[in-house]
């Protein structure tokens, strides 16, 4: 189904579906496969639609590694990047932070990290799991994604 | 050049924060190894590390750089890492073919977040370490602060082998507790007089002596019972202990240099000669399949390529290390990876851009070659009839991505080859053609990592590119159960189109029951299923499709009632 490799809300791939396809018609003469493949196409987005749709999108465990006194810097960049703490400890004289972090909101980290704790920190990322956005981004994507259509027609 | 066996050989990588002063220090290693006869300066562009045009420009280190120095006997390997997180791929080959890391702390600064990054690499690789104090010139340079320093952050098993006669401007003498003398260094540096410890250092000097020789002595029980009967060690059981001590990392000498004055240098290199492990003291390395492969000058010929550059005017420089046998030149060998046969016609000792033509390299020594036909970096290659194949450098995961694009798009294709040769250089830089968004991503250890590829890309290859926020790869699904029927029809003119499809969608989870009875508003729908197709979603997750024939669609109380 290639409806799935571009998913109908945001264009992106579309997974853990199942469909049942439980009647069709054909015309003597007129039915083709190209006929049904289209047919089946619409159908499955109109459906997808209607089917309460969520983008899913990808988030890193991240574990970062940093001298005591800018935790609280390190924290409050957390909570800009919708990061989920998950766990902290002490190691070596230095503080371990593990948190949880969309992709999405890492662009540059490598980058604002050292400038949080002047370089004194380090990082390592790994990507986790796909998760519901919430309902503000999801209807933020929505609307790039129909913007970027019309560009195109 | 002579050629040395596996016991004399040493290898030994410089790393510690940018500026800590490593090139520098390699320049009078170079220089005190009778290597070269005048020293270049970082400041001047002229150094043997730093030789590639980008680290003329930036003035930092970006790739690692090989050289060697003989002292006593013995060839001491040396690797001249980057400093950078940046760049920390290079430090981790480095790291990886040597078996001990001279760590460079800069003397006015002490213990910073290089030297602690750094410090961090070398024990998750689990190698020897030394502390190298530089700048003991400098007059901010406050010795005993820094060593203190040094043992609160990396514990007790730093201990000085040396300590400072006259720290800050003047510097030329230390006290070395390990030969019990003094050492006097001219003015300019260079080579040191030895001389019995004045007496107002005498104390210290024991003190610092006995702390030294408690913990040489520890590593071994027969040592231990000899210093706890008289107190003392000889030199020689001394060195031996600080040398086990290094194996399992419960010693981490500390020895001083001024770099730049060339003070410290040659003695330096002595205690290196005698304290360092040597390739037969540590594990052996594993193939792929776990055996372990000791260094054995008897053993088959097997060679590991760990790093492949290109010089101006040269071409591909392949560096390698001997893993067991002696590697002859014109040797015939077979490229394990790769199924290839390839002749070793000229193998040379390397010191940054000068190459040596040697007969003969033995196992655990390095050297390169020029111009091979088939061999890429990671590659094993070996004399007939032995199955080595070696693979144990892991590298750090990337943590930095843009997307890449040529800004004249009829060089994309160009761009490519030219990723593709850059990542053979580095592994840590990962290219990869995603379909799903439609980029090319390029992903590194950091924003100067990616940047000094662009520098790269645009002056050696002459292809301007840009770099774009890579898109994200979102995916989407359903939370619940809809149903929707489409015809489609274009019936005018020529032969004409027809097809109407009824599905109902829902969402997918693993181990659900079958497909039974769907409800929609007052309909009821039974099914019944004719085939089934599972589609795993190469992007991960399923899809699920079901061939069906309504049984009975039923309707509700509420519309019969209608
Ligand atoms: N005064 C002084 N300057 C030094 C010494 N060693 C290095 N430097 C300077 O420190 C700067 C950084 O040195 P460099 O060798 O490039 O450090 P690297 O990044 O560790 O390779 C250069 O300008 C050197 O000239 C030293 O012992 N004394
Ligand atoms: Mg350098």
């Amino acid at each position: 189904m290639d409806r799935m490799e571009q998913g109908p809300l945001t264009g992106s791939y579309a997974r853990d579906v199942r469909v049942c396809i439980y009647d069709g018609k054909m015309h003597p003469v007129d039915s083709n496969e190209i006929s049904f493949r289209l047919a089946a196409r619409n159908a499955f987005s109109t459906a997808f639609r209607d089917a309460n749709p969520k983008v899913l999108e990808p988030v890193y465990d991240v574990e970062i590694l940093l001298p005591a006194d800018c935790m609280g810097g390190v924290q409050s960049d957390l909570q800009g990047r919708r990061g989920i703490m998950m766990d902290m400890s002490s190691a070596n004289g230095l503080e371990r932070v593990k948190a949880r972090i969309p992709l999405k909101e890492m662009s540059s980290y490598s980058t604002s990290l050292s400038s949080i704790s002047g370089g004194r920190a380090s990082f390592s990322m790994k990507f986790s799991s796909y998760e519901l956005v919430p309902a503000d981004v999801q209807a933020q994507l929505l609307k790039e994604y129909e913007e970027s259509k019309q560009d195109e027609d | 050049m002579k050629v040395y066996k596996t016991n004399e050989i040493k290898n030994i990588s410089l790393v510690g924060g940018k500026g800590a002063g490593k090139t520098t220090l390699t320049e009078s290693i170079l220089l005190e190894g009778g290597t070269i006869s005048r020293r270049g300066t970082v400041d001047g562009g002229n150094t043997v590390s730093d030789n590639s045009p980008v680290e003329k420009e930036y003035g930092y280190s970006v790739s690692s750089c090989v050289f060697y120095a003989e002292k006593d006997g013995k060839k001491l390997n040396f690797f001249d890492c980057p400093g950078s997180d940046d760049f920390v791929g290079n430090a981790v080959t480095a790291l990886n073919v040597t078996d001990t890391a001279a760590l460079v702390v800069d003397g006015r600064n002490g213990v910073e977040v290089g030297t602690q990054n750094n410090f961090r690499t070398v024990e998750r690789i689990g190698k020897p370490l030394m502390f190298v104090i530089n700048r003991l010139e400098d007059e901010k340079c406050d010795f005993d602060n820094v060593y203190n320093q040094l043992r609160e952050t990396f514990g007790n098993k730093v201990v000085a082998l040396q300590f400072p006669v006259n720290a800050g401007p003047g510097f030329n003498s230390v006290v070395d507790v390990l030969a019990m003398k003094q050492y006097t260094w001219p003015k300019d540096g260079g080579k040191a007089t030895a001389s019995d410890i004045d007496g107002a250092h005498a104390d210290k000097a024991e003190e610092y002596r006995m702390a030294l020789l408690e913990m040489a002595a520890e590593n071994d029980e027969e040592l231990m019972m000899k210093f706890l009967d008289e107190m003392t060690l000889t030199d020689e059981e001394a060195m031996k202990g600080i040398r086990m001590g290094m194996v399992d990392r419960s010693i981490f000498p500390v020895v001083l240099v001024s770099a730049e004055k060339n003070i410290g240098t040659d003695r330096m290199l002595e205690i290196m000669s005698a304290i360092v492990p040597d390739v037969t003291d540590m594990p052996a390395p594993k193939t792929t399949n776990g055996d372990e492969v000791p260094a054995d000058e008897n053993g088959p010929v097997s060679v590991y390529f760990f790093k492949t550059s290109v010089e101006t005017h040269i071409g591909e420089v392949s560096y390698f290390k001997v893993m067991s046998g002696v590697l002859k030149a014109g040797a015939d060998l077979t490229n394990m990876n790769r199924g290839s046969k390839e002749r070793l016609a000229q193998i040379n000792v390397v010191c940054g851009q000068n190459k040596t033509p040697i007969d003969e390299i033995h196992a655990g020594d390095i050297g390169a070659a020029v111009k091979l036909k088939d061999v890429r970096c990671g590659n094993t290659l070996n004399e007939k009839g032995c199955e080595y194949i070696f693979d144990f450098i892991e590298y750090p995961a990337p943590k930095f991505q843009r997307a890449i694009r040529a800004l004249n798009e009829s060089e994309t294709e160009k761009l490519g080859a030219v990723l593709n040769r850059m990542h053979e250089e580095d592994p840590t830089l990962l290219i990869e053609q995603s379909k799903e968004l439609r980029q090319t991503i390029v992903s590194g250890q950091g924003e100067f990592h990616l940047r000094t590829l662009k520098w790269n890309i645009e002056n050696n290859d002459k292809i301007q590119i840009e770099y774009q926020e890579p898109r994200i790869p979102y995916r989407e699904t359903i939370t619940k159960a809809a149903r929707a029927e489409y015809r489609h029809k274009k019936q005018s003119g020529g032969s004409g189109q027809f097809g109407e499809v009824h599905l109902i969608v829902e969402p997918y989870r693993e181990g659900m029951p079958e497909p039974d009875t769907y409800k929609f508003g007052n309909q009821e729908y039974k099914m019944n299923i004719k085939d089934k197709q599972e589609i795993p979603m190469e992007w991960g997750g399923m899809l699920v499709v079901y061939n069906c024939i309504v049984l009975r669609v039923s309707w509700t109380a509420w519309s019969r009632a209608r």
